[in-house]
Protein backbone atom coordinates (compact mmCIF):
# COMPACT_ATOMS: atom_id res chain seq x y z
CA UNK A 1 0.00 0.00 0.00
CA UNK A 2 1.34 3.41 -0.91
CA UNK A 3 1.61 5.84 1.95
CA UNK A 4 0.13 8.92 0.27
CA UNK A 5 -2.89 11.18 0.70
CA UNK A 6 -4.07 10.24 -2.79
CA UNK A 7 -6.85 7.82 -3.57
CA UNK A 8 -5.35 4.47 -4.51
CA UNK A 9 -6.23 2.26 -7.46
CA UNK A 10 -6.00 -1.40 -6.50
CA UNK A 11 -7.93 -3.36 -9.12
CA UNK A 12 -8.66 -3.41 -12.81
CA UNK A 13 -12.34 -2.79 -12.05
CA UNK A 14 -11.46 0.40 -10.22
CA UNK A 15 -9.35 1.58 -13.14
CA UNK A 16 -12.10 0.85 -15.66
CA UNK A 17 -14.73 2.58 -13.50
CA UNK A 18 -12.53 5.62 -13.09
CA UNK A 19 -11.75 5.92 -16.78
CA UNK A 20 -15.41 5.45 -17.63
CA UNK A 21 -16.67 8.05 -15.16
CA UNK A 22 -13.95 10.71 -15.14
CA UNK A 23 -13.01 12.84 -18.11
CA UNK A 24 -9.56 13.82 -16.85
CA UNK A 25 -7.39 11.37 -14.93
CA UNK A 26 -3.76 11.37 -13.76
CA UNK A 27 -2.39 8.06 -12.46
CA UNK A 28 1.04 7.71 -10.90
CA UNK A 29 2.16 4.08 -10.72
CA UNK A 30 5.19 3.54 -8.52
CA UNK A 31 6.66 2.58 -5.18
CA UNK A 32 7.59 4.55 -2.08
CA UNK A 33 10.99 5.46 -3.51
CA UNK A 34 12.91 8.72 -3.90
CA UNK A 35 11.89 9.15 -7.54
CA UNK A 36 8.19 8.43 -6.87
CA UNK A 37 7.51 10.29 -3.62
CA UNK A 38 8.07 13.79 -5.06
CA UNK A 39 5.51 13.04 -7.82
CA UNK A 40 2.90 11.85 -5.28
CA UNK A 41 3.53 15.00 -3.21
CA UNK A 42 3.06 17.20 -6.27
CA UNK A 43 -0.23 15.42 -7.03
CA UNK A 44 -1.42 15.81 -3.42
CA UNK A 45 -0.65 19.51 -3.62
CA UNK A 46 -2.38 20.02 -6.98
CA UNK A 47 -5.59 18.15 -6.12
CA UNK A 48 -7.36 21.29 -4.86
CA UNK A 49 -6.10 23.42 -7.75
CA UNK A 50 -7.39 20.97 -10.36
CA UNK A 51 -10.80 19.80 -9.10
CA UNK A 52 -11.69 18.66 -12.63
CA UNK A 53 -8.85 16.11 -12.64
CA UNK A 54 -8.99 12.78 -10.78
CA UNK A 55 -5.58 12.19 -9.16
CA UNK A 56 -4.79 8.57 -8.28
CA UNK A 57 -1.78 6.47 -7.39
CA UNK A 58 -1.17 2.78 -7.88
CA UNK A 59 1.33 0.33 -6.41
CA UNK A 60 3.70 -0.77 -9.20
CA UNK A 61 3.86 -4.32 -7.82
CA UNK A 62 0.17 -5.28 -7.83
CA UNK A 63 -1.30 -7.22 -10.72
CA UNK A 64 -3.64 -4.36 -11.69
CA UNK A 65 -0.54 -2.29 -12.48
CA UNK A 66 -0.09 -4.47 -15.58
CA UNK A 67 -2.73 -2.22 -17.12
CA UNK A 68 -0.37 0.77 -16.87
CA UNK A 69 2.78 -1.23 -17.73
CA UNK A 70 1.08 -2.65 -20.80
CA UNK A 71 0.11 0.69 -22.35
CA UNK A 72 1.95 1.38 -25.59
CA UNK A 73 2.83 4.84 -24.24
CA UNK A 74 4.86 3.12 -21.51
CA UNK A 75 6.58 0.57 -23.76
CA UNK A 76 9.99 2.24 -23.61
CA UNK A 77 9.82 3.29 -19.94
CA UNK A 78 12.67 2.18 -17.68
CA UNK A 79 12.28 4.42 -14.67
CA UNK A 80 9.82 4.67 -11.80
CA UNK A 81 7.21 6.02 -11.51
CA UNK A 82 5.12 5.55 -14.65
CA UNK A 83 2.72 8.49 -14.77
CA UNK A 84 -0.14 8.41 -17.26
CA UNK A 85 -2.66 11.11 -18.13
CA UNK A 86 -6.03 9.95 -19.50
CA UNK A 87 -8.64 12.07 -21.26
CA UNK A 88 -12.03 10.54 -22.06
CA UNK A 89 -10.68 7.12 -21.16
CA UNK A 90 -7.65 7.26 -23.44
CA UNK A 91 -4.01 7.77 -22.53
CA UNK A 92 -2.95 11.13 -23.96
CA UNK A 93 0.43 11.58 -22.27
CA UNK A 94 2.83 9.48 -20.19
CA UNK A 95 6.08 10.18 -18.38
CA UNK A 96 8.72 7.98 -16.78
CA UNK A 97 10.75 8.74 -13.63
CA UNK A 98 10.64 11.81 -11.39
CA UNK A 99 8.86 14.93 -12.62
CA UNK A 100 8.86 18.39 -11.11
CA UNK A 101 5.73 20.31 -10.14
CA UNK A 102 6.39 22.61 -13.10
CA UNK A 103 6.50 19.68 -15.52
CA UNK A 104 3.30 18.17 -14.10
CA UNK A 105 1.45 21.51 -14.26
CA UNK A 106 2.57 22.02 -17.85
CA UNK A 107 1.06 18.66 -18.83
CA UNK A 108 -2.16 19.20 -16.85
CA UNK A 109 -2.67 22.61 -18.44
CA UNK A 110 -1.89 21.32 -21.91
CA UNK A 111 -3.95 18.14 -21.78
CA UNK A 112 -6.91 19.00 -19.59
CA UNK A 113 -9.30 21.90 -19.91
CA UNK A 114 -11.54 23.19 -17.14
CA UNK B 1 31.43 1.85 17.04
CA UNK B 2 29.00 3.90 19.10
CA UNK B 3 28.64 7.64 19.37
CA UNK B 4 26.05 10.06 20.67
CA UNK B 5 25.74 12.29 17.60
CA UNK B 6 26.62 11.47 14.01
CA UNK B 7 26.73 14.38 11.58
CA UNK B 8 26.60 13.56 7.88
CA UNK B 9 28.46 16.21 5.92
CA UNK B 10 31.46 18.35 6.75
CA UNK B 11 30.48 21.61 5.11
CA UNK B 12 29.67 24.74 7.14
CA UNK B 13 26.35 23.42 8.50
CA UNK B 14 27.89 20.14 9.65
CA UNK B 15 30.96 21.80 11.16
CA UNK B 16 28.89 24.37 13.05
CA UNK B 17 26.58 21.65 14.37
CA UNK B 18 29.66 19.70 15.49
CA UNK B 19 31.15 22.71 17.27
CA UNK B 20 27.97 23.34 19.27
CA UNK B 21 27.39 19.68 20.10
CA UNK B 22 30.98 18.97 21.13
CA UNK B 23 31.14 22.08 23.32
CA UNK B 24 28.11 20.66 25.12
CA UNK B 25 30.15 17.53 25.80
CA UNK B 26 28.22 15.40 23.35
CA UNK B 27 30.30 12.67 21.68
CA UNK B 28 30.31 13.72 18.03
CA UNK B 29 31.42 12.02 14.83
CA UNK B 30 31.39 13.83 11.48
CA UNK B 31 31.24 11.65 8.37
CA UNK B 32 32.21 13.30 5.09
CA UNK B 33 35.01 15.02 3.31
CA UNK B 34 35.55 18.77 3.27
CA UNK B 35 36.66 18.44 -0.35
CA UNK B 36 33.05 17.57 -1.25
CA UNK B 37 31.66 20.82 0.16
CA UNK B 38 30.51 23.36 -2.39
CA UNK B 39 32.08 25.99 -0.14
CA UNK B 40 35.55 24.62 -0.94
CA UNK B 41 35.66 26.39 -4.28
CA UNK B 42 33.80 29.50 -3.19
CA UNK B 43 35.14 32.96 -2.49
CA UNK B 44 33.32 34.35 0.52
CA UNK B 45 32.50 38.03 0.48
CA UNK B 46 29.10 38.26 2.11
CA UNK B 47 29.63 36.66 5.50
CA UNK B 48 29.16 38.93 8.49
CA UNK B 49 32.23 40.19 10.37
CA UNK B 50 34.79 38.78 7.95
CA UNK B 51 37.58 41.31 7.85
CA UNK B 52 38.76 40.30 4.39
CA UNK B 53 37.44 37.92 1.86
CA UNK B 54 38.31 34.38 2.50
CA UNK B 55 38.45 31.34 0.34
CA UNK B 56 36.10 28.51 1.20
CA UNK B 57 38.81 25.89 1.44
CA UNK B 58 40.71 27.65 4.22
CA UNK B 59 37.45 28.33 6.09
CA UNK B 60 36.60 24.64 6.03
CA UNK B 61 40.08 23.62 7.14
CA UNK B 62 39.94 26.08 10.04
CA UNK B 63 36.47 24.80 10.94
CA UNK B 64 37.69 21.22 11.06
CA UNK B 65 40.64 22.13 13.29
CA UNK B 66 38.27 24.03 15.58
CA UNK B 67 36.02 20.97 15.82
CA UNK B 68 38.94 18.63 16.50
CA UNK B 69 40.03 20.91 19.36
CA UNK B 70 36.68 20.15 21.00
CA UNK B 71 37.06 16.42 20.49
CA UNK B 72 35.06 15.86 17.30
CA UNK B 73 36.09 12.73 15.38
CA UNK B 74 36.19 13.02 11.56
CA UNK B 75 35.75 10.04 9.26
CA UNK B 76 36.50 10.82 5.62
CA UNK B 77 33.91 8.41 4.25
CA UNK B 78 30.35 8.38 3.00
CA UNK B 79 27.23 6.91 4.54
CA UNK B 80 25.68 4.31 2.25
CA UNK B 81 22.79 3.10 4.40
CA UNK B 82 20.83 4.21 7.46
CA UNK B 83 18.56 2.12 9.62
CA UNK B 84 16.55 2.81 12.72
CA UNK B 85 18.00 0.42 15.30
CA UNK B 86 15.16 0.98 17.77
CA UNK B 87 13.21 4.10 18.71
CA UNK B 88 16.31 5.47 20.45
CA UNK B 89 19.15 5.06 17.94
CA UNK B 90 20.22 4.91 14.29
CA UNK B 91 22.75 2.63 12.62
CA UNK B 92 24.87 3.96 9.74
CA UNK B 93 26.78 1.81 7.24
CA UNK B 94 29.90 3.53 5.94
CA UNK B 95 31.87 2.96 2.76
CA UNK B 96 34.66 1.38 4.86
CA UNK B 97 32.26 -1.37 5.89
CA UNK B 98 32.18 0.05 9.42
CA UNK B 99 28.84 0.44 11.26
CA UNK B 100 28.22 3.29 13.64
CA UNK B 101 25.36 3.49 16.10
CA UNK B 102 24.25 6.98 17.18
CA UNK B 103 21.50 8.35 19.41
CA UNK B 104 20.85 11.26 17.06
CA UNK B 105 21.98 12.54 13.69
CA UNK B 106 22.25 15.80 11.78
CA UNK B 107 21.89 15.65 8.00
CA UNK B 108 24.15 18.31 6.53
CA UNK B 109 24.93 16.69 3.20
CA UNK B 110 24.28 19.76 1.08
CA UNK B 111 22.75 19.23 -2.31
CA UNK B 112 24.68 17.38 -4.94
CA UNK B 113 24.67 18.22 -8.60
CA UNK B 114 23.01 15.14 -9.98
CA UNK B 115 23.02 15.83 -13.71
CA UNK B 116 25.81 15.23 -16.18
CA UNK B 117 24.63 17.99 -18.49
CA UNK B 118 25.35 16.10 -21.70
CA UNK B 119 23.38 15.63 -24.90
CA UNK B 120 20.75 12.91 -24.64
CA UNK B 121 20.48 13.04 -20.84
CA UNK B 122 17.14 14.85 -20.60
CA UNK B 123 15.80 13.26 -23.77
CA UNK B 124 16.25 9.72 -22.48
CA UNK B 125 15.47 10.36 -18.80
CA UNK B 126 13.21 7.49 -17.78
CA UNK B 127 13.98 5.69 -21.03
CA UNK B 128 17.33 4.28 -19.91
CA UNK B 129 18.77 7.29 -18.09
CA UNK B 130 18.27 6.92 -14.35
CA UNK B 131 19.42 8.70 -11.21
CA UNK B 132 18.42 5.96 -8.77
CA UNK B 133 19.85 2.44 -8.82
CA UNK B 134 17.61 1.31 -5.96
CA UNK B 135 14.53 2.44 -7.89
CA UNK B 136 15.28 1.27 -11.41
CA UNK B 137 17.77 -1.62 -11.31
CA UNK B 138 14.94 -4.10 -11.91
CA UNK B 139 14.30 -2.71 -15.39
CA UNK B 140 17.78 -3.78 -16.50
CA UNK B 141 17.70 -7.51 -15.84
CA UNK B 142 20.14 -9.25 -18.23
CA UNK B 143 20.89 -5.97 -19.97
CA UNK B 144 24.09 -3.94 -20.40
CA UNK B 145 24.33 -0.87 -18.20
CA UNK B 146 26.83 1.80 -17.31
CA UNK B 147 27.21 3.75 -14.10
CA UNK B 148 28.81 7.18 -14.31
CA UNK B 149 30.45 8.79 -11.31
CA UNK B 150 33.58 9.15 -9.24
CA UNK B 151 32.33 8.54 -5.72
CA UNK B 152 30.79 5.99 -3.41
CA UNK B 153 27.31 6.27 -4.92
CA UNK B 154 28.65 5.15 -8.31
CA UNK B 155 30.57 2.19 -6.89
CA UNK B 156 27.78 0.96 -4.62
CA UNK B 157 25.35 1.43 -7.53
CA UNK B 158 27.56 -0.63 -9.86
CA UNK B 159 27.81 -3.38 -7.24
CA UNK B 160 24.03 -3.54 -6.85
CA UNK B 161 23.57 -3.65 -10.62
CA UNK B 162 25.80 -6.73 -10.93
CA UNK B 163 22.88 -8.66 -9.39
CA UNK B 164 20.59 -7.58 -12.23
CA UNK B 165 22.44 -6.69 -15.42
CA UNK B 166 24.55 -9.04 -17.52
CA UNK B 167 27.30 -6.44 -17.93
CA UNK B 168 28.06 -3.42 -15.78
CA UNK B 169 30.49 -0.68 -16.82
CA UNK B 170 31.73 1.95 -14.38
CA UNK B 171 32.79 5.13 -16.13
CA UNK B 172 34.87 7.44 -13.97
CA UNK B 173 37.24 10.30 -14.48
CA UNK B 174 39.02 9.83 -11.15
CA UNK B 175 37.52 7.31 -8.77
CA UNK B 176 37.75 8.42 -5.12
CA UNK B 177 36.40 5.75 -2.80
CA UNK B 178 37.50 3.86 0.27
CA UNK B 179 39.83 0.89 -0.09
CA UNK B 180 37.06 -1.35 1.21
CA UNK B 181 34.62 -0.30 -1.50
CA UNK B 182 37.29 -0.52 -4.18
CA UNK B 183 38.16 -4.07 -3.12
CA UNK B 184 34.48 -5.04 -3.47
CA UNK B 185 34.59 -3.54 -6.94
CA UNK B 186 37.65 -5.60 -7.85
CA UNK B 187 35.91 -8.79 -6.73
CA UNK B 188 32.72 -8.04 -8.66
CA UNK B 189 32.31 -8.36 -12.39
CA UNK B 190 32.31 -4.64 -13.04
CA UNK B 191 34.12 -3.43 -16.14
CA UNK B 192 36.01 -0.30 -15.17
CA UNK B 193 36.39 2.48 -17.70
CA UNK B 194 38.83 4.72 -15.84
CA UNK B 195 39.98 8.23 -16.75
CA UNK B 196 37.07 8.70 -19.13
CA UNK B 197 33.90 10.75 -19.05
CA UNK B 198 30.65 10.85 -20.99
CA UNK B 199 30.34 13.16 -23.98
CA UNK B 200 26.87 12.09 -25.11
CA UNK B 201 24.14 9.60 -24.29
CA UNK B 202 23.13 8.03 -27.57
CA UNK B 203 19.64 6.74 -28.18
CA UNK B 204 17.78 4.66 -30.70
CA UNK B 205 14.06 3.90 -31.00
CA UNK B 206 13.24 6.15 -28.03
CA UNK B 207 15.67 4.36 -25.69
CA UNK B 208 19.28 4.60 -24.60
CA UNK B 209 21.57 2.66 -26.94
CA UNK B 210 25.06 3.72 -25.90
CA UNK B 211 27.50 6.12 -24.35
CA UNK B 212 29.87 8.23 -26.37
CA UNK B 213 32.98 8.86 -24.30
CA UNK B 214 35.42 11.76 -24.36
CA UNK B 215 37.93 9.71 -26.41
CA UNK B 216 35.18 9.26 -29.04
CA UNK B 217 34.76 5.56 -28.33
CA UNK B 218 31.26 4.24 -27.78
CA UNK B 219 30.00 1.67 -25.28
CA UNK B 220 26.79 -0.11 -26.24
CA UNK B 221 24.47 -0.06 -23.23
CA UNK B 222 20.73 -0.24 -22.58
CA UNK B 223 20.89 2.06 -19.61
CA UNK B 224 23.01 4.59 -17.82
CA UNK B 225 22.86 5.39 -14.12
CA UNK B 226 24.17 8.81 -13.21
CA UNK B 227 25.48 8.61 -9.67
CA UNK B 228 27.64 11.64 -8.97
CA UNK B 229 29.14 12.11 -5.50
CA UNK B 230 27.77 10.40 -2.41
CA UNK B 231 24.27 9.05 -1.84
CA UNK B 232 21.84 11.89 -1.42
CA UNK B 233 19.90 12.57 1.76
CA UNK B 234 16.61 11.66 0.12
CA UNK B 235 17.89 8.25 -0.96
CA UNK B 236 19.41 7.57 2.46
CA UNK B 237 16.47 8.69 4.58
CA UNK B 238 13.51 7.89 2.35
CA UNK B 239 13.21 4.39 3.83
CA UNK B 240 12.75 5.99 7.25
CA UNK B 241 9.89 8.14 5.91
CA UNK B 242 11.48 11.57 6.01
CA UNK B 243 9.24 14.52 5.11
CA UNK B 244 10.11 16.88 2.31
CA UNK B 245 9.37 20.57 1.86
CA UNK B 246 5.87 21.41 0.66
CA UNK B 247 7.01 23.68 -2.16
CA UNK B 248 9.37 21.67 -4.30
CA UNK B 249 9.54 18.30 -2.51
CA UNK B 250 13.30 18.30 -3.01
CA UNK B 251 14.50 19.48 0.37
CA UNK B 252 14.15 18.16 3.91
CA UNK B 253 11.37 19.75 5.91
CA UNK B 254 12.40 21.02 9.35
CA UNK B 255 10.93 23.18 12.08
CA UNK B 256 12.63 26.07 13.88
CA UNK B 257 14.68 23.62 15.96
CA UNK B 258 15.91 22.01 12.72
CA UNK B 259 14.02 18.86 13.72
CA UNK B 260 12.79 16.63 10.91
CA UNK B 261 9.62 14.57 11.26
CA UNK B 262 11.76 11.67 12.56
CA UNK B 263 12.63 11.74 16.25
CA UNK B 264 16.34 12.26 16.82
CA UNK B 265 16.99 13.33 13.24
CA UNK B 266 17.92 16.95 12.41
CA UNK B 267 18.86 18.69 9.17
CA UNK B 268 20.75 21.88 8.38
CA UNK B 269 22.15 23.83 5.45
CA UNK B 270 21.48 23.54 1.73
CA UNK B 271 19.72 20.18 2.16
CA UNK B 272 16.88 22.19 3.80
CA UNK B 273 16.49 24.46 0.78
CA UNK B 274 17.41 27.93 -0.40
CA UNK B 275 18.96 30.45 0.05
CA UNK B 276 22.16 28.47 -0.46
CA UNK B 277 24.32 30.76 1.62
CA UNK B 278 27.11 30.22 4.10
CA UNK B 279 25.35 32.37 6.72
CA UNK B 280 22.17 30.29 6.58
CA UNK B 281 24.10 27.01 6.71
CA UNK B 282 26.08 28.12 9.75
CA UNK B 283 22.93 29.39 11.52
CA UNK B 284 21.00 26.22 10.90
CA UNK B 285 24.02 24.11 11.87
CA UNK B 286 24.20 25.95 15.19
CA UNK B 287 20.51 25.33 15.92
CA UNK B 288 20.72 21.67 14.82
CA UNK B 289 23.79 21.07 17.01
CA UNK B 290 22.12 22.57 20.07
CA UNK B 291 18.76 20.85 19.47
CA UNK B 292 20.40 17.47 18.88
CA UNK B 293 22.51 17.88 22.03
CA UNK B 294 19.43 18.69 24.14
CA UNK B 295 17.65 15.66 22.68
CA UNK B 296 20.59 13.34 23.36
CA UNK B 297 20.88 14.54 26.96
CA UNK B 298 17.17 14.01 27.55
CA UNK B 299 17.33 10.50 26.12
CA UNK B 300 20.45 9.55 28.08
CA UNK B 301 18.98 10.92 31.32
CA UNK B 302 16.06 8.51 30.94
CA UNK B 303 18.39 5.50 30.83
CA UNK B 304 18.85 4.15 34.39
Amino acid sequence: MLNTKLKHLSSLEEINDLLKNSQNVMVCCGRMGPMCIPVYRVMEKLQDQYPYVAFRDMDFDISAADFIKGLSDCASFMGLPFTVYFRDGKAVKATSSIQSEKQVIAILDQMFKK
Amino acid sequence: MKTELLIIGSGPAGLQAAIHASRRKVGTVVVGNIHDSSLKKAKVENYCCMELFSDGKSLLEKGRKQCEKFGVVFLEQDVIKVERNDQRSFVFDLTSGERIEAVASVIATGIAITKLGVKGESEYHGMGVSYCVDCDAGFFKDKRVAVVGNGSAAVSGALILTHYAKEVFLVSKALEVSRNLESHLDEAHVIRVDHRWVKEIVGQHNRVAGLLLDNNTCIDVDGVFIELGAKGALELFNPLGISLDQEQFRYIDTNKKQETNIEGLYAAGDVCGSPFQLAKAVGEGCVAGISASDYIKSILSEIP
